[in-house]
């Protein structure tokens, strides 16, 4: 049977045909539906952990357990899965292990776009590269080969269009595997320096081996057409190659680490001029290079940032681009906005009328930072709003040498005076969490960094406290008055900072009806199914 | 056979994903390689939305790229202006008049621009249907995109049967009828 399947949805169905029975991941665009996806089969256990690592030590757990595991994540998140998976190089596997991670090239729902080939090099960890969604199905059930074949983990490295494209894939049955017996073998599974030591030994020699098979292996694989043009080529920029030059000689890698030599030296010598065409880094072309392998066009040619595309390929390679015109007239962007019924809506909202620096997270929240809010000052990746300390302590106290550091809810030494005083007083009483009050690094209310207004603030630190219980009862009113304007009259439909909206055009029409179909994610459960059972009587079995 | 490639854009929510998986399922049943692309995540919430959906003998790449449309769906009149350059020349667009404001004009930054059918029609065969107001006449506003589904239906060479069929495979079976009922107000726009 031929269905029509999301790249992971397809790797969900490679997770289920191969048998695997456990799934801990942490949820991020592109790699989310794989879990969902697995979720759905009875025989797989499937959860989200708390975060990447977790999910990491989770799907290492169940393999040592001897089942087949799983853990997908973003690119990002392999930042946090990293150091479980470093030294799970070292111990290997029981049960296969097979690691996804979804690159974000073009930065469709990122906040950078970092090429994920570099840890695999780093890691020491065989990756393959699949470019549709059959190959995520059937490289799935390679990498879990690989893994228990080499005694590793193995990565599986997708992008945004492979996980998001969808082709017709042919199902197969699934394959039962029995759990493999759990063997106490602490030499092997405890990575104290002493084994540690010989373990190393076992990954270089397992590199070694990995090496060879990357030289014959049919994940690699050789298409020889006109040979005026060779592409050396891997996942998706294989599809815009075949697509830009359909004749041309093509050598396909799968295993996008280790990369083979001599399979890539024979391909350099059937072509007359040899381009590699890969999104993000250099990676293969940096091997070809230091092989002394001949590259006529990669990086000069594509550069490293955002997604190649078949016209970007033409285009580098002087080929004719398809004739189109474009509309002659600027066409206002849209961004996207915070679904109705946010309530991060009403949060940013009040965070812009106070004027205050807001620490932002990833996710959704990073639209908060956009018009009409304009609430969020930084986002730097997950859990970064927990940088608030560090802020607190530059923009309150300076940070200069021999100042005396306050914790961020302690009363500050600045002086207080009018509304200023009275906001900064409420805040530092109730605001502990991730806002401070904006304000010039140098101190707006005290001169520069170092002026008499930031000394002796322990002298002042009663009058100081006594203001703050004063100002309490008031406190969010007189922060919605404007610094010169103490005593003002509190109106808040014109606080300065929040754009004013055009609430005719709100009260249009298709707004309303076009905000009538957005709907909150639901909150989808995942099913512990019999599997769990199995994987967790036996982690129950070894105490 | 030679790759068509239809791009279906709209505004996130407006159901241009059911439109695509729609349109993916009549594709199959005629026994085509079909290839479908989609960006998830951020794109939902409110934004622009473009899905590439690709067939023919043997489907290269998934995505469909600048001069390269055989026909652009688009669910938003402002939205068949932004990628009107991805249309081939001799293309089709085919296009909601619906319009839906985005932020810059909501917040009155920028104007919402004017006269957009007329001067797309200067640049390419284009066909322009109040898809909202027949959706309404089939009885939800919902149905825009089984709608505008009968709209493309009318340029492909593809019978009737085929394109019911997939929209009685895809389509809930309560609101089977009323969709069927977009469909054919759509194929006879």
């Amino acid at each position: 049977m031929k269905k029509l399947m999301l790249g992971n949805q397809a790797v969900a169905r490679g997770l289920y045909e191969a048998g695997c029975r456990f799934v801990s991941s942490y949820p991020g665009t592109p790699s989310t539906e794989i879990t969902e996806q697995a979720a759905l089969y009875d025989e797989i256990y499937a959860e989200w952990a708390p975060n990447e690592k977790v999910a990491a030590e989770s799907a290492v757990g169940a393999s040592l357990a001897g089942a087949r595991s799983f853990c997908a994540m973003k690119h990002v998140g392999f930042n946090v899965a990293a150091d479980p998976l470093f030294t799970a190089a070292y111990t290997g596997v029981n049960g296969g292990l097979v690691v996804c991670v979804a690159d974000d090239p073009g930065m469709h729902s990122s906040q950078n776009e970092q090429d994920s080939r570099h840890y695999a090099v780093a890691a020491k960890l065989p990756m393959l590269e699949p470019s549709d969604s059959l190959e995520c199905r059937d490289f799935v059930k390679a990498a879990y080969e690989i893994s228990e074949t080499f005694d590793t983990p193995a990565v599986l490295r997708t992008c945004t269009r492979v996980a998001h494209s969808q082709c017709l894939v042919t199902l197969y049955d699934r394959e039962e595997r029995a759990l493999k017996p759990y063997e106490k073998n602490a030499p092997k599974y405890v990575a104290a320096p002493a084994n540690a030591v010989k373990r190393h030994i076992e990954v270089e020699k397992r590199m070694e081996a990995l090496r060879a098979f990357a030289e014959t292996t049919d994940l690699n694989r050789v298409e020889m057409g006109d040979t005026s043009i060779g592409f050396v080529t891997s996942g998706t920029c294989y599809l815009y190659v075949k697509e830009a030059f359909p004749e041309a000689s093509v050598l396909k890698l799968g295993l996008v680490n280790p990369l083979p030599v001599k399979l890539l030296q024979d391909f350099a010598g059937k072509v007359e001029r040899l381009i590699v065409v890969e999104e993000l880094d250099g990676v293969i072309e940096d091997h070809m290079r230091r092989f002394g392998i001949r590259v006529d066009g990669g990086k000069d040619l594509f550069g490293p940032l955002g997604e190649l595309s078949q016209n970007r390929i033409r285009k580098a390679l002087g080929a004719k681009l398809p004739a189109f015109t474009g509309y002659d007239e600027a066409v206002p962007g849209r961004p996207p906005v915070m679904c109705p019924g946010c309530p991060h809506r009403g949060l940013f909202t009040v965070l812009s009328k106070l004027k205050l620096t807001v620490l932002g997270d990833i996710g959704c929240y990073t639209l908060g930072s956009g018009a009409p809010l304009n609430a969020v000052d930084s986002v730097l990746c997950m859990g970064a709003s927990r940088g608030e300390p560090g802020l607190q302590q530059v923009h309150r106290h300076g940070a200069g040498a021999g100042q005396q550091h306050h914790r961020h809810d302690r009363p500050s030494a600045e002086p207080h005076h009018g509304a200023d005083a009275a906001e900064r007083a409420h805040l530092s009483h109730q605001d502990r969490g991730r806002v401070s009050r904006r304000r010039d690094p140098a101190g707006a209310g005290g001169g520069p960094p170092g002026h008499g207004g930031h000394r002796g603030g322990h002298q002042r630190g009663n009058r100081r406290r006594r203001a703050q219980r004063h100002h309490r009862a008031q406190a969010l009113p007189a922060a919605q008055v404007r610094e010169g304007q103490a005593g003002a009259v509190h109106r808040p439909r014109e606080v300065q900072g929040l754009p004013q909206l055009h609430e005719d055009r709100l009260s249009g029409d298709t707004v309303y009806r076009q905000e009538g179909q957005h709907r909150p994610h639901p909150v989808r459960g995942l099913r512990a199914v019999r599997a769990d059972v199995q994987v967790r009587r036996v982690h129950r079995a070894r105490g | 056979m030679k790759t068509t490639s239809i791009m279906i854009v709209g505004v996130g929510g407006q159901g241009t994903l059911l439109a695509s998986k729609l349109l993916g399922n009549v594709l199959i049943a005629q026994g085509y390689d079909v290839k479908l692309s989609e960006v998830h995540g951020m794109s939902q919430r409110g934004g622009s939305v473009v899905t590439y959906v690709r067939y023919g003998d043997k489907v290269y790449s998934p995505i469909v790229d600048q001069g390269e449309a055989d026909y652009i769906l688009s669910f938003e009149i402002l939205e068949s202006a932004r990628w009107i350059s991805y249309l081939k020349e001799g293309g089709v667009l085919l296009t909601n008049t619906q319009k839906t404001w985005p932020m810059p004009v909501i917040t009155g930054a920028m104007e919402y621009p004017e006269g957009i059918v007329e001067k797309l029609s200067a640049m390419a065969d284009v066909q322009a249907v109040d898809a909202l107001k027949l959706a309404e006449e089939a009885g939800s506003p919902k149905a825009v995109n089984v709608v505008l589904i009968g709209v493309l239906s009318k340029r492909m060479d593809i019978p009737e049967e085929a394109w019911i069929k997939a929209i009685e495979e895809t389509v809930p079976a309560k609101f089977l009828e009323m969709n069927k009922k977009a469909f054919r107000l759509g194929r006879e726009a």
